[in-house]
């Protein structure tokens, strides 16, 4: 079976390890807990043609005390961009630090999910911001750890970009 | 045309020589520049073909100038190829570097091993007495075997990782071990391999081993591929290398794969020999970890073999022992009373008479060792008749015509003729010895002489013959003559001594005719010699006859002398005491 790594990169409380623990689990705690370094998922895709494995590392997020290893980064297929949907200021950083993973692995496949989709009072992202992704040529979706809403979508879209 | 410049020159007189060079310059740049040019062009391909070739001379040659020449271009090269990219270099250079690094570090473990070797010498507890039998045992030195002892270890599972995206490629797990899930665990190193560079800043070097309470983990990282074991317990230095090794060659075999990696482990399949080399390595150590259990289990099966063996020939031993005791106290004269054994040695104690049987000679017969058997003997005097014959005779002294019997009451009773000297003597003497009740003597004829048993002795040997019937052999005249005068002596000197004497005359047949006839034919001879006797002298009264027998004829056909020597009379002379004769 095919095996790629993919790397979970955002800004510190965005909900990368929510959304893995969703995607892997099937769930949610609303209990918050920081990432110290890098946990390391896996879930297998089944794709049209083929199973692949997807070996999900969760890195911790960066924030000004705390910048992320890019050496964490190394030998991924792709990664995954988590923007916090009700801190627009997420958004900002994670075009930073998609430079900087570009500066260290190369042009890969990313994907940008913006979480936090069910918190809709507290939605601080408008479209001009998801025009500019658009024209940054970016892909990316509205996702909620919370309820899984469009999670799972994401990861295969990602998938099916790496194959 | 390399002729043309000195033509034009020989034709080019003019006065203006400035002019007349530069124009001449000019001339030959115009007619032999494209030629030089392309002579210059055929120099480079010349020399490359013969480049090769002018090598190859050059080294036969053995020509230092040659390599002073290339020894600073090619260290340039090596320079200019480390500073563009080190990693060409080192990949290049990895199966080789390591198997030199292993050769030196052996050499320093060799000398530490030696150092300890020192250090432990006067260690003498009962475990280090044991490990140094073991060292002798096995020919290896004794710090080896202490660091084998005190290396018990299980490599649990070998993870072959990419190096790069930290993905498995290939992971095997020990039968008896909880496997966790490959894929995250070999994840795992690679990230905290990555922490730890980053953290302390050493990009070149590995964290080489992690401890997590009893698990160990070792990695060994390659230029493309790490192998990571998990190890329960102390794992043993040649590990190392096998897991060294088991990297070396896996980065030999498949280059191209580590190269081209994208995420399809299924091409490192070939990889797995090398790996299960890593597992192999601590199969044959958890056996000699059991070893101890398995010496106790040995050193307990040779003592119980080695009891039984003792037990079987002492057992052996004692039988042996034993027979020969019971034939001992079979022997008259010998009594064992009891046997005892002690650091291996056995010995008899008991009665003996000192006329029995030598019990060392009797030992020779045995199979049994004399040295390994004491005897304690207490003197006695056995009355078995066997010696009390044998004592009465060493004590009376007695001549050979003299016969004793034993009772079994104590009694002997003396027969045969004797000095009347010796007969009174004995009676005294004979009563001295223990046990002995009474000493008879009324059937010895005093002889003082010998001359009753001299005669006595020719009488009885003296056959007359006969032919078939009762009709004396002829030519015996002299013998019956001589027969006559013995006999008439005989009772002369008996009357003399007080005695008297009976012969009994036995005639003798053969077993030719039936015994109705032989019987009065005996009778018949007996009667007839009895009768020529009288003839001659002889006081029939002294003869009675005597039945006596038939014998048979043997060989009779082919020996006919010998049935005649049946066909006779024979004589038996019997003194009678006066007190007898009344009866």
């Amino acid at each position: 079976m095919l095996q790629k790594k993919i790397c979970m990169v955002g800004a510190f409380a965005t909900g990368k390890t929510s959304l893995v623990a969703r995607y892997v689990q099937g769930i949610y705690s609303d209990k918050y807990q920081t990432t110290v370094g890098v946990k390391i998922d896996r879930k297998t895709v089944q794709l049209s043609d083929q199973e692949l494995n997807l070996i999900l590392w969760d890195i911790h997020g960066e924030d000004e005390f705390q910048k992320i290893k890019m050496s964490y980064l190394r030998g991924s297929a792709g990664y995954i961009l988590v923007v916090d949907g009700t801190r627009r200021d997420t958004l900002g950083s994670i075009c930073n630090l998609q430079s900087k993973v570009e500066e260290t692995i190369g042009k890969l496949p990313f994907i940008t999910i913006i979480n936090k989709y069910d918190l809709s009072q507290d939605w601080e992202i408008g479209d001009d911001d998801l025009d500019a992704l658009s024209q940054k040529q970016w892909t990316y979706r509205m996702a909620s750890a919370r309820t899984g809403l469009g999670v799972e979508e994401c990861f295969i879209q990602l998938a099916q970009m790496i194959i | 045309m390399s002729d043309l410049p000195s033509d034009t020159k020989r034709g080019a007189s003019s006065p203006d020589p400035s002019t007349s060079a530069s124009e001449l310059t000019e001339l030959r740049s115009l007619l032999i520049g494209p030629a030089l040019q392309e002579h210059n062009k055929l120099d480079a391909e010349d020399v490359s073909r013969v480049l090769p070739k002018a090598m190859q001379l050059t080294v036969q040659q053995n020509d230092p100038a040659v390599t002073d020449v290339i020894v600073p271009t090619v260290e340039q090269a090596i320079k200019t190829s480390v500073i563009t990219d080190e990693k060409i270099l080192s990949e290049a250079l990895f199966p080789i570097m390591g198997p030199a690094i292993r050769k030196a570090i052996a050499a320093a473990i060799q000398n530490l091993t030696d150092s300890l070797n020192q250090s432990l010498e006067h260690s003498l507890s009962p475990q280090s007495l044991s490990w140094r039998f073991e060292a002798w045992r096995t020919g290896k030195s004794f710090a080896e075997v202490l660091l084998l002892r005190t290396l018990v270890y299980q490599v649990e599972q070998v993870f072959l990782i990419h190096k790069t995206s930290g993905l498995v490629l290939q992971h095997l797990a020990a039968e008896t071990a909880i496997a966790q899930d490959a894929d995250l665990v070999s994840a795992m190193f690679t990230a905290i391999q990555d922490f730890v560079r980053d953290s302390f800043s050493v990009s070149d070097d590995t964290l080489g081993s992690l401890q997590v309470g009893e698990l160990t983990i070792w990695v060994n990282e390659g230029p493309q591929a790490i192998i990571a074991c998990v190890i329960r317990g102390n794992p043993p230095r040649r590990l190392r290398q096998t897991m060294e090794n088991a990297l070396e060659r896996i980065h030999v075999i498949q280059k191209e794969q580590l190269h081209q990696f994208q995420g399809d482990s299924s091409t490192f399949e070939a990889s797995q020999p090398y790996l299960e080399e890593c597992l192999q390595a601590q199969y044959q150590a958890n056996k000699k970890r059991s070893s101890p259990l398995k010496w106790f289990g040995g050193a307990a099966g040779i003592l119980l073999l080695g009891l039984g063996i003792w037990g079987i020939l002492a057992s052996l031993k004692y039988h042996q022992v034993q027979s020969f005791v019971n034939q001992l106290n079979q022997k008259p004269g010998i009594v064992v009373l009891m046997t005892q054994q002690q650091q291996g040695k056995y010995t008899i104690s008991g009665l003996k008479d000192p006329l029995a049987d030598n019990p060392y000679q009797l030992i020779q017969q045995t199979e049994l060792d004399p040295g390994q058997i004491d005897f304690r003997w207490e003197p006695y005097l056995s009355f078995h008749p066997h010696f009390m014959k044998a004592r009465v005779t060493e004590l009376l002294q007695p001549p050979d015509t003299v016969e004793f019997t034993l009772d079994a009451d104590g009694s002997i009773q003396a027969s045969g003729t004797a000095s009347q000297a010796w007969i009174t003597e004995s009676q005294q003497l004979a009563l001295r010895l223990p046990q002995i009740t009474a000493f008879h003597t009324q059937d010895l004829i005093p002889d003082e002489n010998g001359v009753l048993a001299d005669l006595k002795k020719k009488i009885e040997t003296q056959s007359i013959f006969f032919t078939q019937n009762a009709q004396l052999v002829p030519q015996q005249t002299g013998h019956l003559q001589q027969l006559a005068n013995n006999i008439k002596t005989l009772t002369k000197t008996a009357k003399a001594l007080n005695q008297k004497v009976t012969i009994l005359v036995e005639g003798h047949t053969d077993t030719s005719g039936p015994e109705l006839i032989n019987l009065p034919l005996r009778k018949t001879r007996a009667k007839a010699l009895i009768s020529i006797l009288s003839e001659q002298g002889v006081n029939k009264t002294t003869f009675k006859i005597a039945s006596g027998k038939s014998t048979p004829l043997t060989n009779s056909l082919l020996v006919p002398q010998a049935d005649q020597s049946h066909r006779k009379v024979t004589f038996k002379v019997l003194f009678i005491h006066p007190s007898d004769v009344d009866i």
